[in-house]
């Protein structure tokens, strides 16, 4: 018995030998918030971090606990972006963690912004040690930017606490690109499919007025706030160019990513002359590959389900003629929104961000590999798209008719 | 089973005392002598020094001593008065001159025509007096015999039967147990109506002589569980039984363990339960508290309203508290787990506000949270100790102090208040007490092992607790059952409060001799239309 409780001790000390190594103390941690990486002059790699300040942060709104001794000296950022330069991402994380008083913490970093040059050059580079270190998150989303990603830090958040949560909500509504690390890399590695990401810019959330337009003032920065602008086009690791907001959305179409979309369609005088616009209650879309006479084509089926939300034109929606005509005109429109994103993606990126690759070798595995595989790169831009959109308008909201058309005596 | 040795040495050292406390007094073994003035002299000399025996000397006729011996307090005076002295003395006066009685006479005498008491007993010795005068009964000596008699007029001050104070039901009956045996039992049987419910008598404690009472169903009960129980109480051996904490610690089966393996109880309606269900009840003299054996931990995080309230109500409310267990006894270690090793486990917008409002704190996590449990369990206990009214008091400024000036101070974070009062709430919700201080006190450890070991610690922690558990038995039945061993149909109990008129058959582990509760499932039904 007591033979046994001492062998038991000591296999309990043995694991509390192992002791609090691990162990910090949140007041001792530099929250990352969000990363950013450049490369400067001379190939290297600058890094920087906003870091949040949870100073700054807490008790919003109670006057009596913020309020009296900590948080004088008027507004500060509840944010603080630093940076450094090195050889490597880590080299650099080094650097930048000797001057700070607390332990950088990357757990929580669920934006990396690269900018363009370093995103032209490769980015495999700076990848590797984002799917490497331990506190990386492969579930941050990874978005590109035109000129240097360290300036999308400082911008300052409009609605939430941090500006990188502001990017992170942003994406996670879907109706911009939302590619998180690890689908990218998924991408780059995967043959038959080119890696696409959100481009995001700084913008302003108003829309310009006369007036600003006229003075040539362009809105004072702190009035910008960080907006997914479009996508950015890999052809392996590298950045070949940027897709603007209506074409990353037609690219999503056909990666079949859609879950939000407003479709407006310009009804002819004939048939009565206005704007019907609908919104997408469910997208999808398949790729059907067809080889035949060693002859490869591809069709492309969409099939979206759509309520209709504006009508200021004169058709009569409680008649079905009409509603078929709304879907035929929805389905032109959707159709001529991916030709536009697949004429650019064909014939100037000639990458296909798509997965048609993926999707002739799922279907043709052995003509993929003999055929397709080593000359992919030549063989999309000649690649044959048939696109086929099937709309179908399920509700017209909570009226039919217009209104315009019931009480045109009392409008006007 | 590490505590074991430490106890062993503190027990050693008193060992040699024994042969001296077991010293009897040899003058109260002796018989009576028969000679009245001689015998007297001998019990007020064993009885020296005690203010509150009366002996009442009279006269039986003219010549014929008598004395009658009780103890002020414990006997009804009025009873002694009416039915004991006042038709000795009435007898002696139309007795014939001068003529006294004869011890055979007297017993015939007294018991059918005098006296008219319920219950008379005889008695040869001076042991056998004591006993009986210390007991409540009053003693009658009378010149001339070597007899006593004894006459039972046991009355004293006692509680009425009130609403238990541990055990409050918003349904069901508000009748608990009082201080007085007779009142405990008299409740169970009011209950039961059946000459099956058995009352096994014994006596406890050398100096206490403890009255205890076994009670079970016969037929129902497994008879080896009550040989059990009757030998292990037989087996203990001390001066005296002043509460049933006494009796648990004798009786139970792993004496190292901080779980109780014996439920106590006020409530006789919950007593009866468990007798239904094949259980042995303990009732014990002098304590409100009633005794139950065998139990599981399942037994005791029921509270006998689960079965008043609509079952859905109750199979809920046993959810809530199987949740809270887990809360009382994880949730200040995993926040501090979670706050010094897994900040990457909480979402960013928690963690920013929770990092924000330990900026101020100058403590570790563990050191915060560890002044904060300890002071709450401070605050529990000056609320139960301390006298009503101030106790009141103390909760405010507990509250205040520990709740508000603490954080503004910036000595302690807001969301560690908040953990810690909801494991205060979470631990409260257990209807056994023991039960719930029992997960109370285990979770100081894990909190250290949070500290220092982070999850792993915490896990390290739970799977040694549940392996005791496991491994606990309470009177041969399983802690843990009947979730392990897993015994599917008593799960009926355990998961979910079945209907009444599903709960056919009695648990597995106690009810196996006669499981049939009822002759076949009966399910209330309107009749149909048709009928």
């Amino acid at each position: 018995m007591r033979k046994k409780g001492i062998v038991l001790l000591i296999i309990v000390m043995t694991q509390i030998l192992t002791g609090c190594w691990s162990r910090v103390e949140v007041n001792d941690l530099s929250i990352v918030t969000a990363t950013a990486l450049d490369k400067i002059e001379g190939g290297k790699i600058r890094l920087t971090l906003q870091i949040a300040v949870p100073r700054m942060l807490g008790q919003v709104g109670s006057g009596g606990g913020g309020g009296g001794g900590r948080g004088s000296g008027g507004e500060k950022k509840s944010t603080v972006t630093v940076s450094e330069n090195g050889e490597t991402v880590l080299d650099a994380f080094r650097r930048l963690q000797e001057k700070l008083p607390r332990k950088l913490f990357f757990s929580h970093s669920r934006i990396i912004i690269i900018g363009e040059q370093l995103a032209r050059d490769g980015v495999s580079p700076v990848l590797d040690f984002f799917s490497r270190y331990r506190e990386a998150r492969l579930h941050s989303y990874i978005l590109f930017t035109k000129g240097e990603a360290s300036d999308i830090l400082n911008i300052p958040p409009k609605w939430e606490k941090i500006s990188s949560e502001e990017i992170r909500e942003e994406e996670k509504s879907h109706i911009g690109v939302s590619i998180y690390l690890v689908d990218f890399l998924d991408m780059l590695l995967t043959d038959g499919v080119e890696p696409i990401a959100a481009l995001v810019e700084p913008k302003s959330t108003e829309v310009k007025k006369k007036s600003d337009s006229e003075s040539g003032q362009s809105p004072p920065e702190s009035e910008k706030s960080v907006v997914i602008a479009g996508a950015a086009v890999f052809r392996k690791d590298k950045l070949i160019g940027w897709m603007n907001g209506k074409e990353a959305r037609g690219a999503l179409w056909l990666r079949n990513e859609l879950k939000q979309a407003v479709i407006t369609v310009t009804i002819p005088e004939e048939m009565g002359n206005g704007k019907v616009s609908a919104k997408l209650l469910k997208g999808e879309s398949k790729f059907k590959p067809i080889l035949k006479n060693n002859k490869l084509i591809m069709k492309v089926e969409i099939r979206a389900q759509d309520d209709l939300y504006e009508n200021s034109s004169k058709l009569d929606l409680n008649k079905p003629d009409a509603i078929k005509y709304v879907q035929k005109k929805l389905e032109e429109d959707i159709e001529k929104r991916i030709q536009i994103v697949l004429d650019k993606t064909q014939k100037q990126f000639k990458s296909d961000v798509f997965g048609f690759g993926t999707a002739v070798y799922r279907t043709y595995p052995k003509a993929w590999k003999k055929k397709f595989k080593d000359r992919w790169d030549q063989e999309f831009p000649e690649l044959e798209v048939k696109i086929a959109a099937h709309v179908r308008v399920v509700r017209t909201g909570l009226t039919n008719k217009s209104i315009t058309l019931e009480d045109k005596e009392f409008i006007k | 089973m590490k505590l074991g040795w430490v106890i062993r040495l503190l027990t050693a050292s008193r060992r040699y005392k024994k042969s001296s406390i077991q010293k009897r007094d040899p003058r109260k073994s002796e018989p009576l002598s028969g000679a009245f003035a001689l015998d007297i002299e001998h019990l007020k000399s064993i009885f020296d020094r005690s203010s509150d025996i009366v002996y009442r000397e009279f006269n039986i006729g003219r010549m014929q001593k008598g004395v009658l011996i009780f103890l002020e307090g414990l006997v009804n005076l009025k009873m002694i008065d009416e039915d004991i002295l006042k038709p000795l003395l009435e007898y002696g006066k139309s007795m014939p001159q001068p003529s006294n009685l004869r011890l055979k006479d007297m017993e015939k005498l007294l018991q059918d025509q005098i006296i008219s008491v319920a219950q008379v007993n005889r008695g040869e010795s001076f042991q056998e007096i004591v006993d009986y005068v210390l007991s409540g009964d009053t003693a009658l000596l009378i010149e001339g015999a070597s007899k006593a008699f004894f006459f039972s007029t046991k009355e004293w001050e006692k509680r009425s039967v009130e609403e238990p104070a541990t055990e409050a039901v918003i349904r069901g009956p508000r009748e608990g147990f009082t201080e007085n045996l007779r009142t405990n039992t008299s409740l169970i049987r009011r209950r039961l109506k059946t000459p099956q419910l058995k009352m096994e008598g014994l006596t406890v404690g050398r100096l206490s002589k403890t009255e205890i009472v076994i009670t079970y169903l016969d037929g129902i009960v497994d008879e080896a569980i009550v040989t059990e129980v009757r030998e292990r109480i037989g087996r203990i051996d001390i001066d005296a039984i002043l509460e049933s904490g006494y009796i648990e610690e004798w009786i139970e089966d792993n004496p190292y363990s901080v779980f109780p393996q014996v439920q106590n109880t006020e409530r006789p309606d919950k007593v009866v339960g468990h007798l239904l269900e094949g259980k042995v009840g303990i009732i014990i003299d002098n304590t409100p508290f009633a005794l139950i054996v065998p139990v599981t931990f399942f037994d005791m995080m029921q509270a006998s309203e689960d079965y008043y309230q609509r079952y859905f109500v109750s199979t809920a409310i046993r959810w809530l508290r199987y949740m809270f267990v887990v809360t009382a006894l994880l949730l200040p270690s995993l926040y501090i787990a979670l706050l010094t090793f897994h900040q990457e486990m909480l979402p960013t917008n928690l963690l920013l506000s929770v990092a924000a409002s330990r900026e101020t704190v100058p403590f570790p996590a563990i050191v915060e949270a560890m002044l904060m449990e300890v002071s709450f369990e401070g605050l529990r206990e000056a609320g139960v100790r301390l006298p009503r009214p101030v106790g009141q008091a103390v909760s405010i400024v507990g509250a205040l102090v520990i709740g508000q000036a603490a954080v503004q101070a910036g000595l302690v974070s807001a969301p560690m208040v908040i953990v810690v009062s909801i494991t205060g709430i979470a631990s409260f919700t257990m209807p056994s007490f023991s039960q719930s201080i029992a997960i109370r006190l285990l979770r100081f450890p894990m909190m250290v092992a949070a500290g220092t070991l982070g999850i792993y610690g915490v896990l390290m922690g739970t799977l040694i607790i549940l392996i005791h558990m496991t491994r606990l038995r309470s009177f041969g039945v399983p802690y843990m059952s009947p979730a392990a061993p897993l015994q599917f149909s008593d799960l009926k109990d355990v998961l979910i409060r079945m209907p009444w008129w599903g709960m056919v058959e009695r648990p597995e582990q106690t009810g196996k001799k006669n499981p049939q509760r009822m002759k076949n499932r009966f399910r209330p039904d309107p009749p149909s239309r048709g009928e």
